[in-house]
């Protein structure tokens, strides 16, 4: 299982942090649940994430600042960007700035893992 | 004395006398006996003195006793009557004889015939006293009067008359007859030249030749003619006519003698004819001219008057002025005395006075300026002066002869024309207002500074329709022509605003307005004024935008804010529902299936549901919270509002708004925000749905009245697309749109706001093309019995904003 690459998920809603790395885990990566941009860049997986499953409004440090502070540190991690606002201006900006994909929840199962696909690819 | 030399002096061709010592005549020859008539008997003496002429008898008498008195030769004129009573003109002379101590012992005398000398003297000097009376300018019938006394008085029995021509009329005027009858001149005044001639002097005056008549009586040419009766009837026998000629040959008048013998005119009579008509023509053409020359100055100062023009004359080598009086009247010199030496020069106002001097010390051919003249009272003129020089022989200059005018009321008018142009120009500028004149027919064009700024066109070039097509937007350019062609067919007044597109693309407005009027000769003519009104344009612009902005801001805000909010709420919870029973289901599908693992999410999925529960429970809350603010509101202000500010959306959208908001309306109590969102969305709606609309008017109906069960209804008629008969059960469902890029919750909200209100909503197809959508609420409770409908607002209470069960 040490070949299982390293999902994780960046989200301050409980029902996404508590379902997310159920369906991921099943999907076979391994998953990491945060509840703040802050917390993931504290912990010790920033180095080992594959893929980073990003919300976009969060209390603190929000999605999109996140992504430019990985930039910023040179860490190249694959990000897939989720929103409960149905803003559609939002998804050109975010892949612009260079994301795998922005998925609206709520989303399917099967888009979450094309998304997560896609990203690994990239890895 | 012996006989013989008694008979040798009465036989002398001469009148020969002796008188004694004290004067008394002692002898008188024969000759002079016969002379006068006088026997010697009755001559000597004193006797002599009855043939003297009794006007020339005192100072004959006077001369001789101072002859007696010095005892000195002398001699003296006289008149002495002839036998048949005519009177001579002789020259008497007396000589003493003295003794050898000087005693007169006798005086001698002799009278000799001087007449003919005499009458020639007379007529000399009558004829001189005549051309100095014409030089001097007398009166042409003194001088005329005077021509016939003279001729009179040369030749006894002769009456002369003189008729004068008027050219005009050819007929005759009496002119001079001092000796003939009044009533023979007055029938001859006014007779005409032409044939059959009335008299002698008409037939002298038109053959322009002499008429003798030497026999009035027996002259066949007026026999039975009423002038030869008139003549006879006075006693006139004769009457010998000669025309007065000018010098150019034309005929002036005649010269005519009556006499009241028969017979004609002595080869003297021809003489004194010929002399006196000759200086009669004289007479008369001096008159002629004067009373022409008269005429001509006459006319000259009234014309100078008329034109406020003087005329003046300058002589270079003596520096003398001379000044019409309507020169001197301009530059206030008294008419009546001569203008001083240097007076016109210390009139000039001192700043033109290098120019005046300058003017008239030039060389030139001729010059003209204009300068001011002070007047008294310190009255300034301003005057025009042109003149041109007068040369001699050898081109030197003699003298400047000009005219000035009076062009003072000029001056002013053209300064006060000037000050209200450069008024007229400021106002223009300041306003951003130009003007401009179109005559139709010539298709003139005249612009001021002003309109050629507006339309940045260079002034230099002249203005044309040409010219504002480069201007006028592209968009607007066959509406602008239309315009044109209307407005020089129809000829009404204009008022419109149009869009120019300028050369750098900046789009400017414009606001027209045009007077069509009709010029002297009946053509159409355009005068108007044009406004640049780009920035009170770009305001309202900004104003209408930011309005319309905040409208659909206050739409958002209410309920664009809330579905976001919802969305927001909703999505995350159903975003884990949807990832748990993912899970689950792919729990279960794991051979063997996970059946713990699929609880455990179906567990999770059913937390997540009621926490959207929980979320729609909490929204609900925060909307009942925003609901509180309850008032006693008019649906008709309320609705007016909501109307004006969506006035230019409506106007964007090109809708006709009717409204029909009943008087009697009575007031509602309610959330006037919530309830006018309820009212801008409907009608907002309705706009949209007409926006497709082409091939018919864009018509709204909005419509307020009495309802039912004390319910207010307000009625939104649109005429779109209608509603879509199989959706149409689905329109208020929360999510449901049929816009592309609507939130769908407009209706649904709405109807929520609507039902709070213990109201209902609803919607119907019409009859005719479009939807009505409508809504009914019941009318503010009356409270009491004191309570009125048009009383203030009832306080909001907490008791009154319990409205959940009708939610």
């Amino acid at each position: 299982m040490e070949s299982q690459s390293l999902v994780s998920v960046v989200d301050d809603d409980e029902s996404v942090r508590e379902s997310l790395p159920h369906l991921l885990r099943k999907f076979g990566f391994a998953a990491e649940a945060f509840a703040s941009a802050e917390e993931f860049l504290a912990s010790e997986f920033v180095g080992q994430t594959r893929c980073l499953i990003l919300d976009i409004a969060m209390p603190g440090m929000s999605g999109p600042a996140l992504q430019m502070e990985l930039v910023r540190r040179h860490q190249a991690i694959p990000i897939v960007f989720i929103t409960a606002h149905g803003d559609e201006t939002v998804r050109p900006r975010v892949l612009e700035a260079g994301a795998v994909e922005c998925l609206f929840k709520p989303f399917s199962a099967t888009a979450l893992r094309a998304a997560v696909d896609t990203a690994l690819r990239v890895a | 004395m012996n006989d013989e030399l008694r008979q040798a002096i009465d036989t002398i061709p001469g009148f020969v006398w002796t008188a004694l010592p004290d004067g008394s005549v002692d002898f008188l020859n024969r000759r002079w006996c016969d002379y006068t008539g006088l026997s010697l008997q009755d001559a000597s003496g004193r006797g002599w003195q009855s043939a003297i002429h009794p006007e020339d008898l005192p100072q004959l008498l006077g001369y001789w006793s101072s002859l007696l008195n010095g005892r000195e030769p002398g001699e003296f004129e006289a008149r002495l009557r002839r036998s048949d009573g005519t009177f001579r003109w002789f020259l008497i002379r007396a000589v003493p004889l003295c003794d050898e101590r000087g005693r007169v012992m006798k005086w001698y005398g002799q009278n000799t015939d001087i007449e003919d000398r005499k009458r020639a003297e007379t007529l000399l000097a009558g004829e001189r006293r005549l051309l100095e009376m014409v030089a001097l300018g007398c009166e042409l019938p003194i001088v005329l009067d005077a021509l016939c006394t003279v001729v009179n008085e040369a030749s006894s029995g002769c009456h002369c008359s003189v008729l004068l021509v008027e050219p005009m009329s050819a007929t005759v005027r009496h002119a001079a007859a001092p000796t003939l009858p009044p009533e023979f001149t007055h029938a001859i005044d006014g007779r005409s030249t032409a044939v059959p001639y009335w008299g002698p002097c008409a037939m002298a005056i038109d053959q322009k030749t002499q008429v003798i008549v030497s026999d009035i009586g027996q002259d066949a040419r007026w026999d039975n003619f009423e002038w030869c009766r008139l003549a006879l009837s006075v006693g006139l026998q004769s009457c010998w006519t000669t025309p007065i000629l000018s010098q150019a040959g034309s005929p002036l008048g005649t010269f005519a003698i009556y006499q009241h013998d028969v017979g004609k005119p002595t080869p003297l009579q021809r003489d004194l004819i010929e002399q006196f008509t000759h200086i009669a023509s004289i007479a008369v053409e001096r008159a002629q001219a004067e009373q022409s020359l008269r005429r001509s100055q006459a006319q000259l100062a009234r014309a100078q008057r008329l034109s406020t023009t003087g005329s003046f004359s300058y002589r270079v080598a003596t520096d003398e002025l001379t000044l019409s009086e309507e020169t001197c009247r301009i530059c206030g010199f008294d008419t009546s005395k001569p203008v001083p030496p240097g007076a016109m020069r210390d009139r000039i106002h001192p700043e033109d006075l290098p120019l005046f001097l300058r003017m008239l010390g030039g060389v030139g051919k001729q010059f003209e300026f204009e300068c001011r003249v002070q007047l008294e009272a310190g009255v300034i003129k301003y005057i025009h002066v042109v003149a041109d020089a007068i040369r001699d022989d050898a081109g030197g200059l003699v003298e400047w002869v000009g005219a000035i005018r009076d062009v003072t009321d000029r001056k002013h008018a053209e300064d006060v024309l000037r000050q209200s142009e450069a008024f007229l120009a400021e106002a223009q500028r300041l306003s951003s207002t130009g003007s401009f004149a179109w005559r139709v027919a010539k298709g003139e064009i005249i612009w001021s500074h002003e309109t050629y700024r507006i339309y940045e066109i260079d002034p230099a070039l002249p203005a044309s329709f040409d010219l504002v097509g480069t201007r006028i937007h592209p968009e607007e350019a066959s509406w602008f022509q239309d315009l044109l062609g209307r407005a020089s067919s129809e000829g009404r007044d204009l008022e419109f605003e149009h869009r120019l597109q300028m050369p750098d693309q900046s789009v400017k407005y414009l606001h027209v307005v045009a007077h069509a009027t009709r010029d002297q000769d009946g053509q159409l003519e355009y005068i108007g004024a044009v406004q640049d009104v780009t920035e009170r344009r770009r305001s309202e612009d900004a104003l209408n935008k930011l309005r319309s902005e905040l409208a659909h801001m206050g739409r958002v805000t209410t309920l664009g804010a809330l579905t976001a909010s919802i969305a927001h709420e909703v999505n995350q919870p159903l975003s884990g529902i949807i990832t748990n029973a993912s899970t689950s289901l792919l729990m279960l599908a794991d051979d063997p299936p996970d059946i713990a693992g699929a609880v455990e999410s179906a567990e999770r999925t059913i937390r997540d549901a009621n926490r959207a529960s929980e979320v729609i429970v909490r929204l609900r809350a925060l909307f009942k919270k925003t609901s509180s603010a309850r008032e006693s509101l008019n649906l008709n202000e309320a609705t007016r509002e909501v109307l004006a500010l969506s006035v230019r959306e409506l106007q964007r959208a090109q809708v006709m708004v009717r409204t029909e908001l009943a008087d009697d309306v009575p007031p509602v109590l309610g959330d006037r925000v919530q309830l006018q969102q309820v009212v801008l969305n409907l009608v907002l709606n309705a706009v949209e749905s007409m926006s497709a609309v082409e091939d018919r008017p864009r018509q709204l109906v909005v419509r307020t009245e009495r309802d039912e069960g004390d319910h207010v209804r307000l009625i939104v008629q649109d005429t779109g697309l209608g509603l879509d008969s199989q959706n149409s059960n689905r329109l208020f469902e929360t999510f449901y749109t049929t816009k592309r890029d609507g939130m769908g919750v407009g209706l649904s909200i709405s109807r929520s706001i609507i039902e709070s209100h213990q109201g209902r909503l609803w919607a119907i197809t019409n009859d005719g093309p479009g939807a009505t959508f409508a809504f009914s609420i019941p009318r503010l409770p009356v409270l009491g019995r004191a309570r009125k409908s048009d009383d203030p607002p009832i306080p909001t209470s907490p008791h009154l904003t319990g409205v959940e069960g009708a939610v």
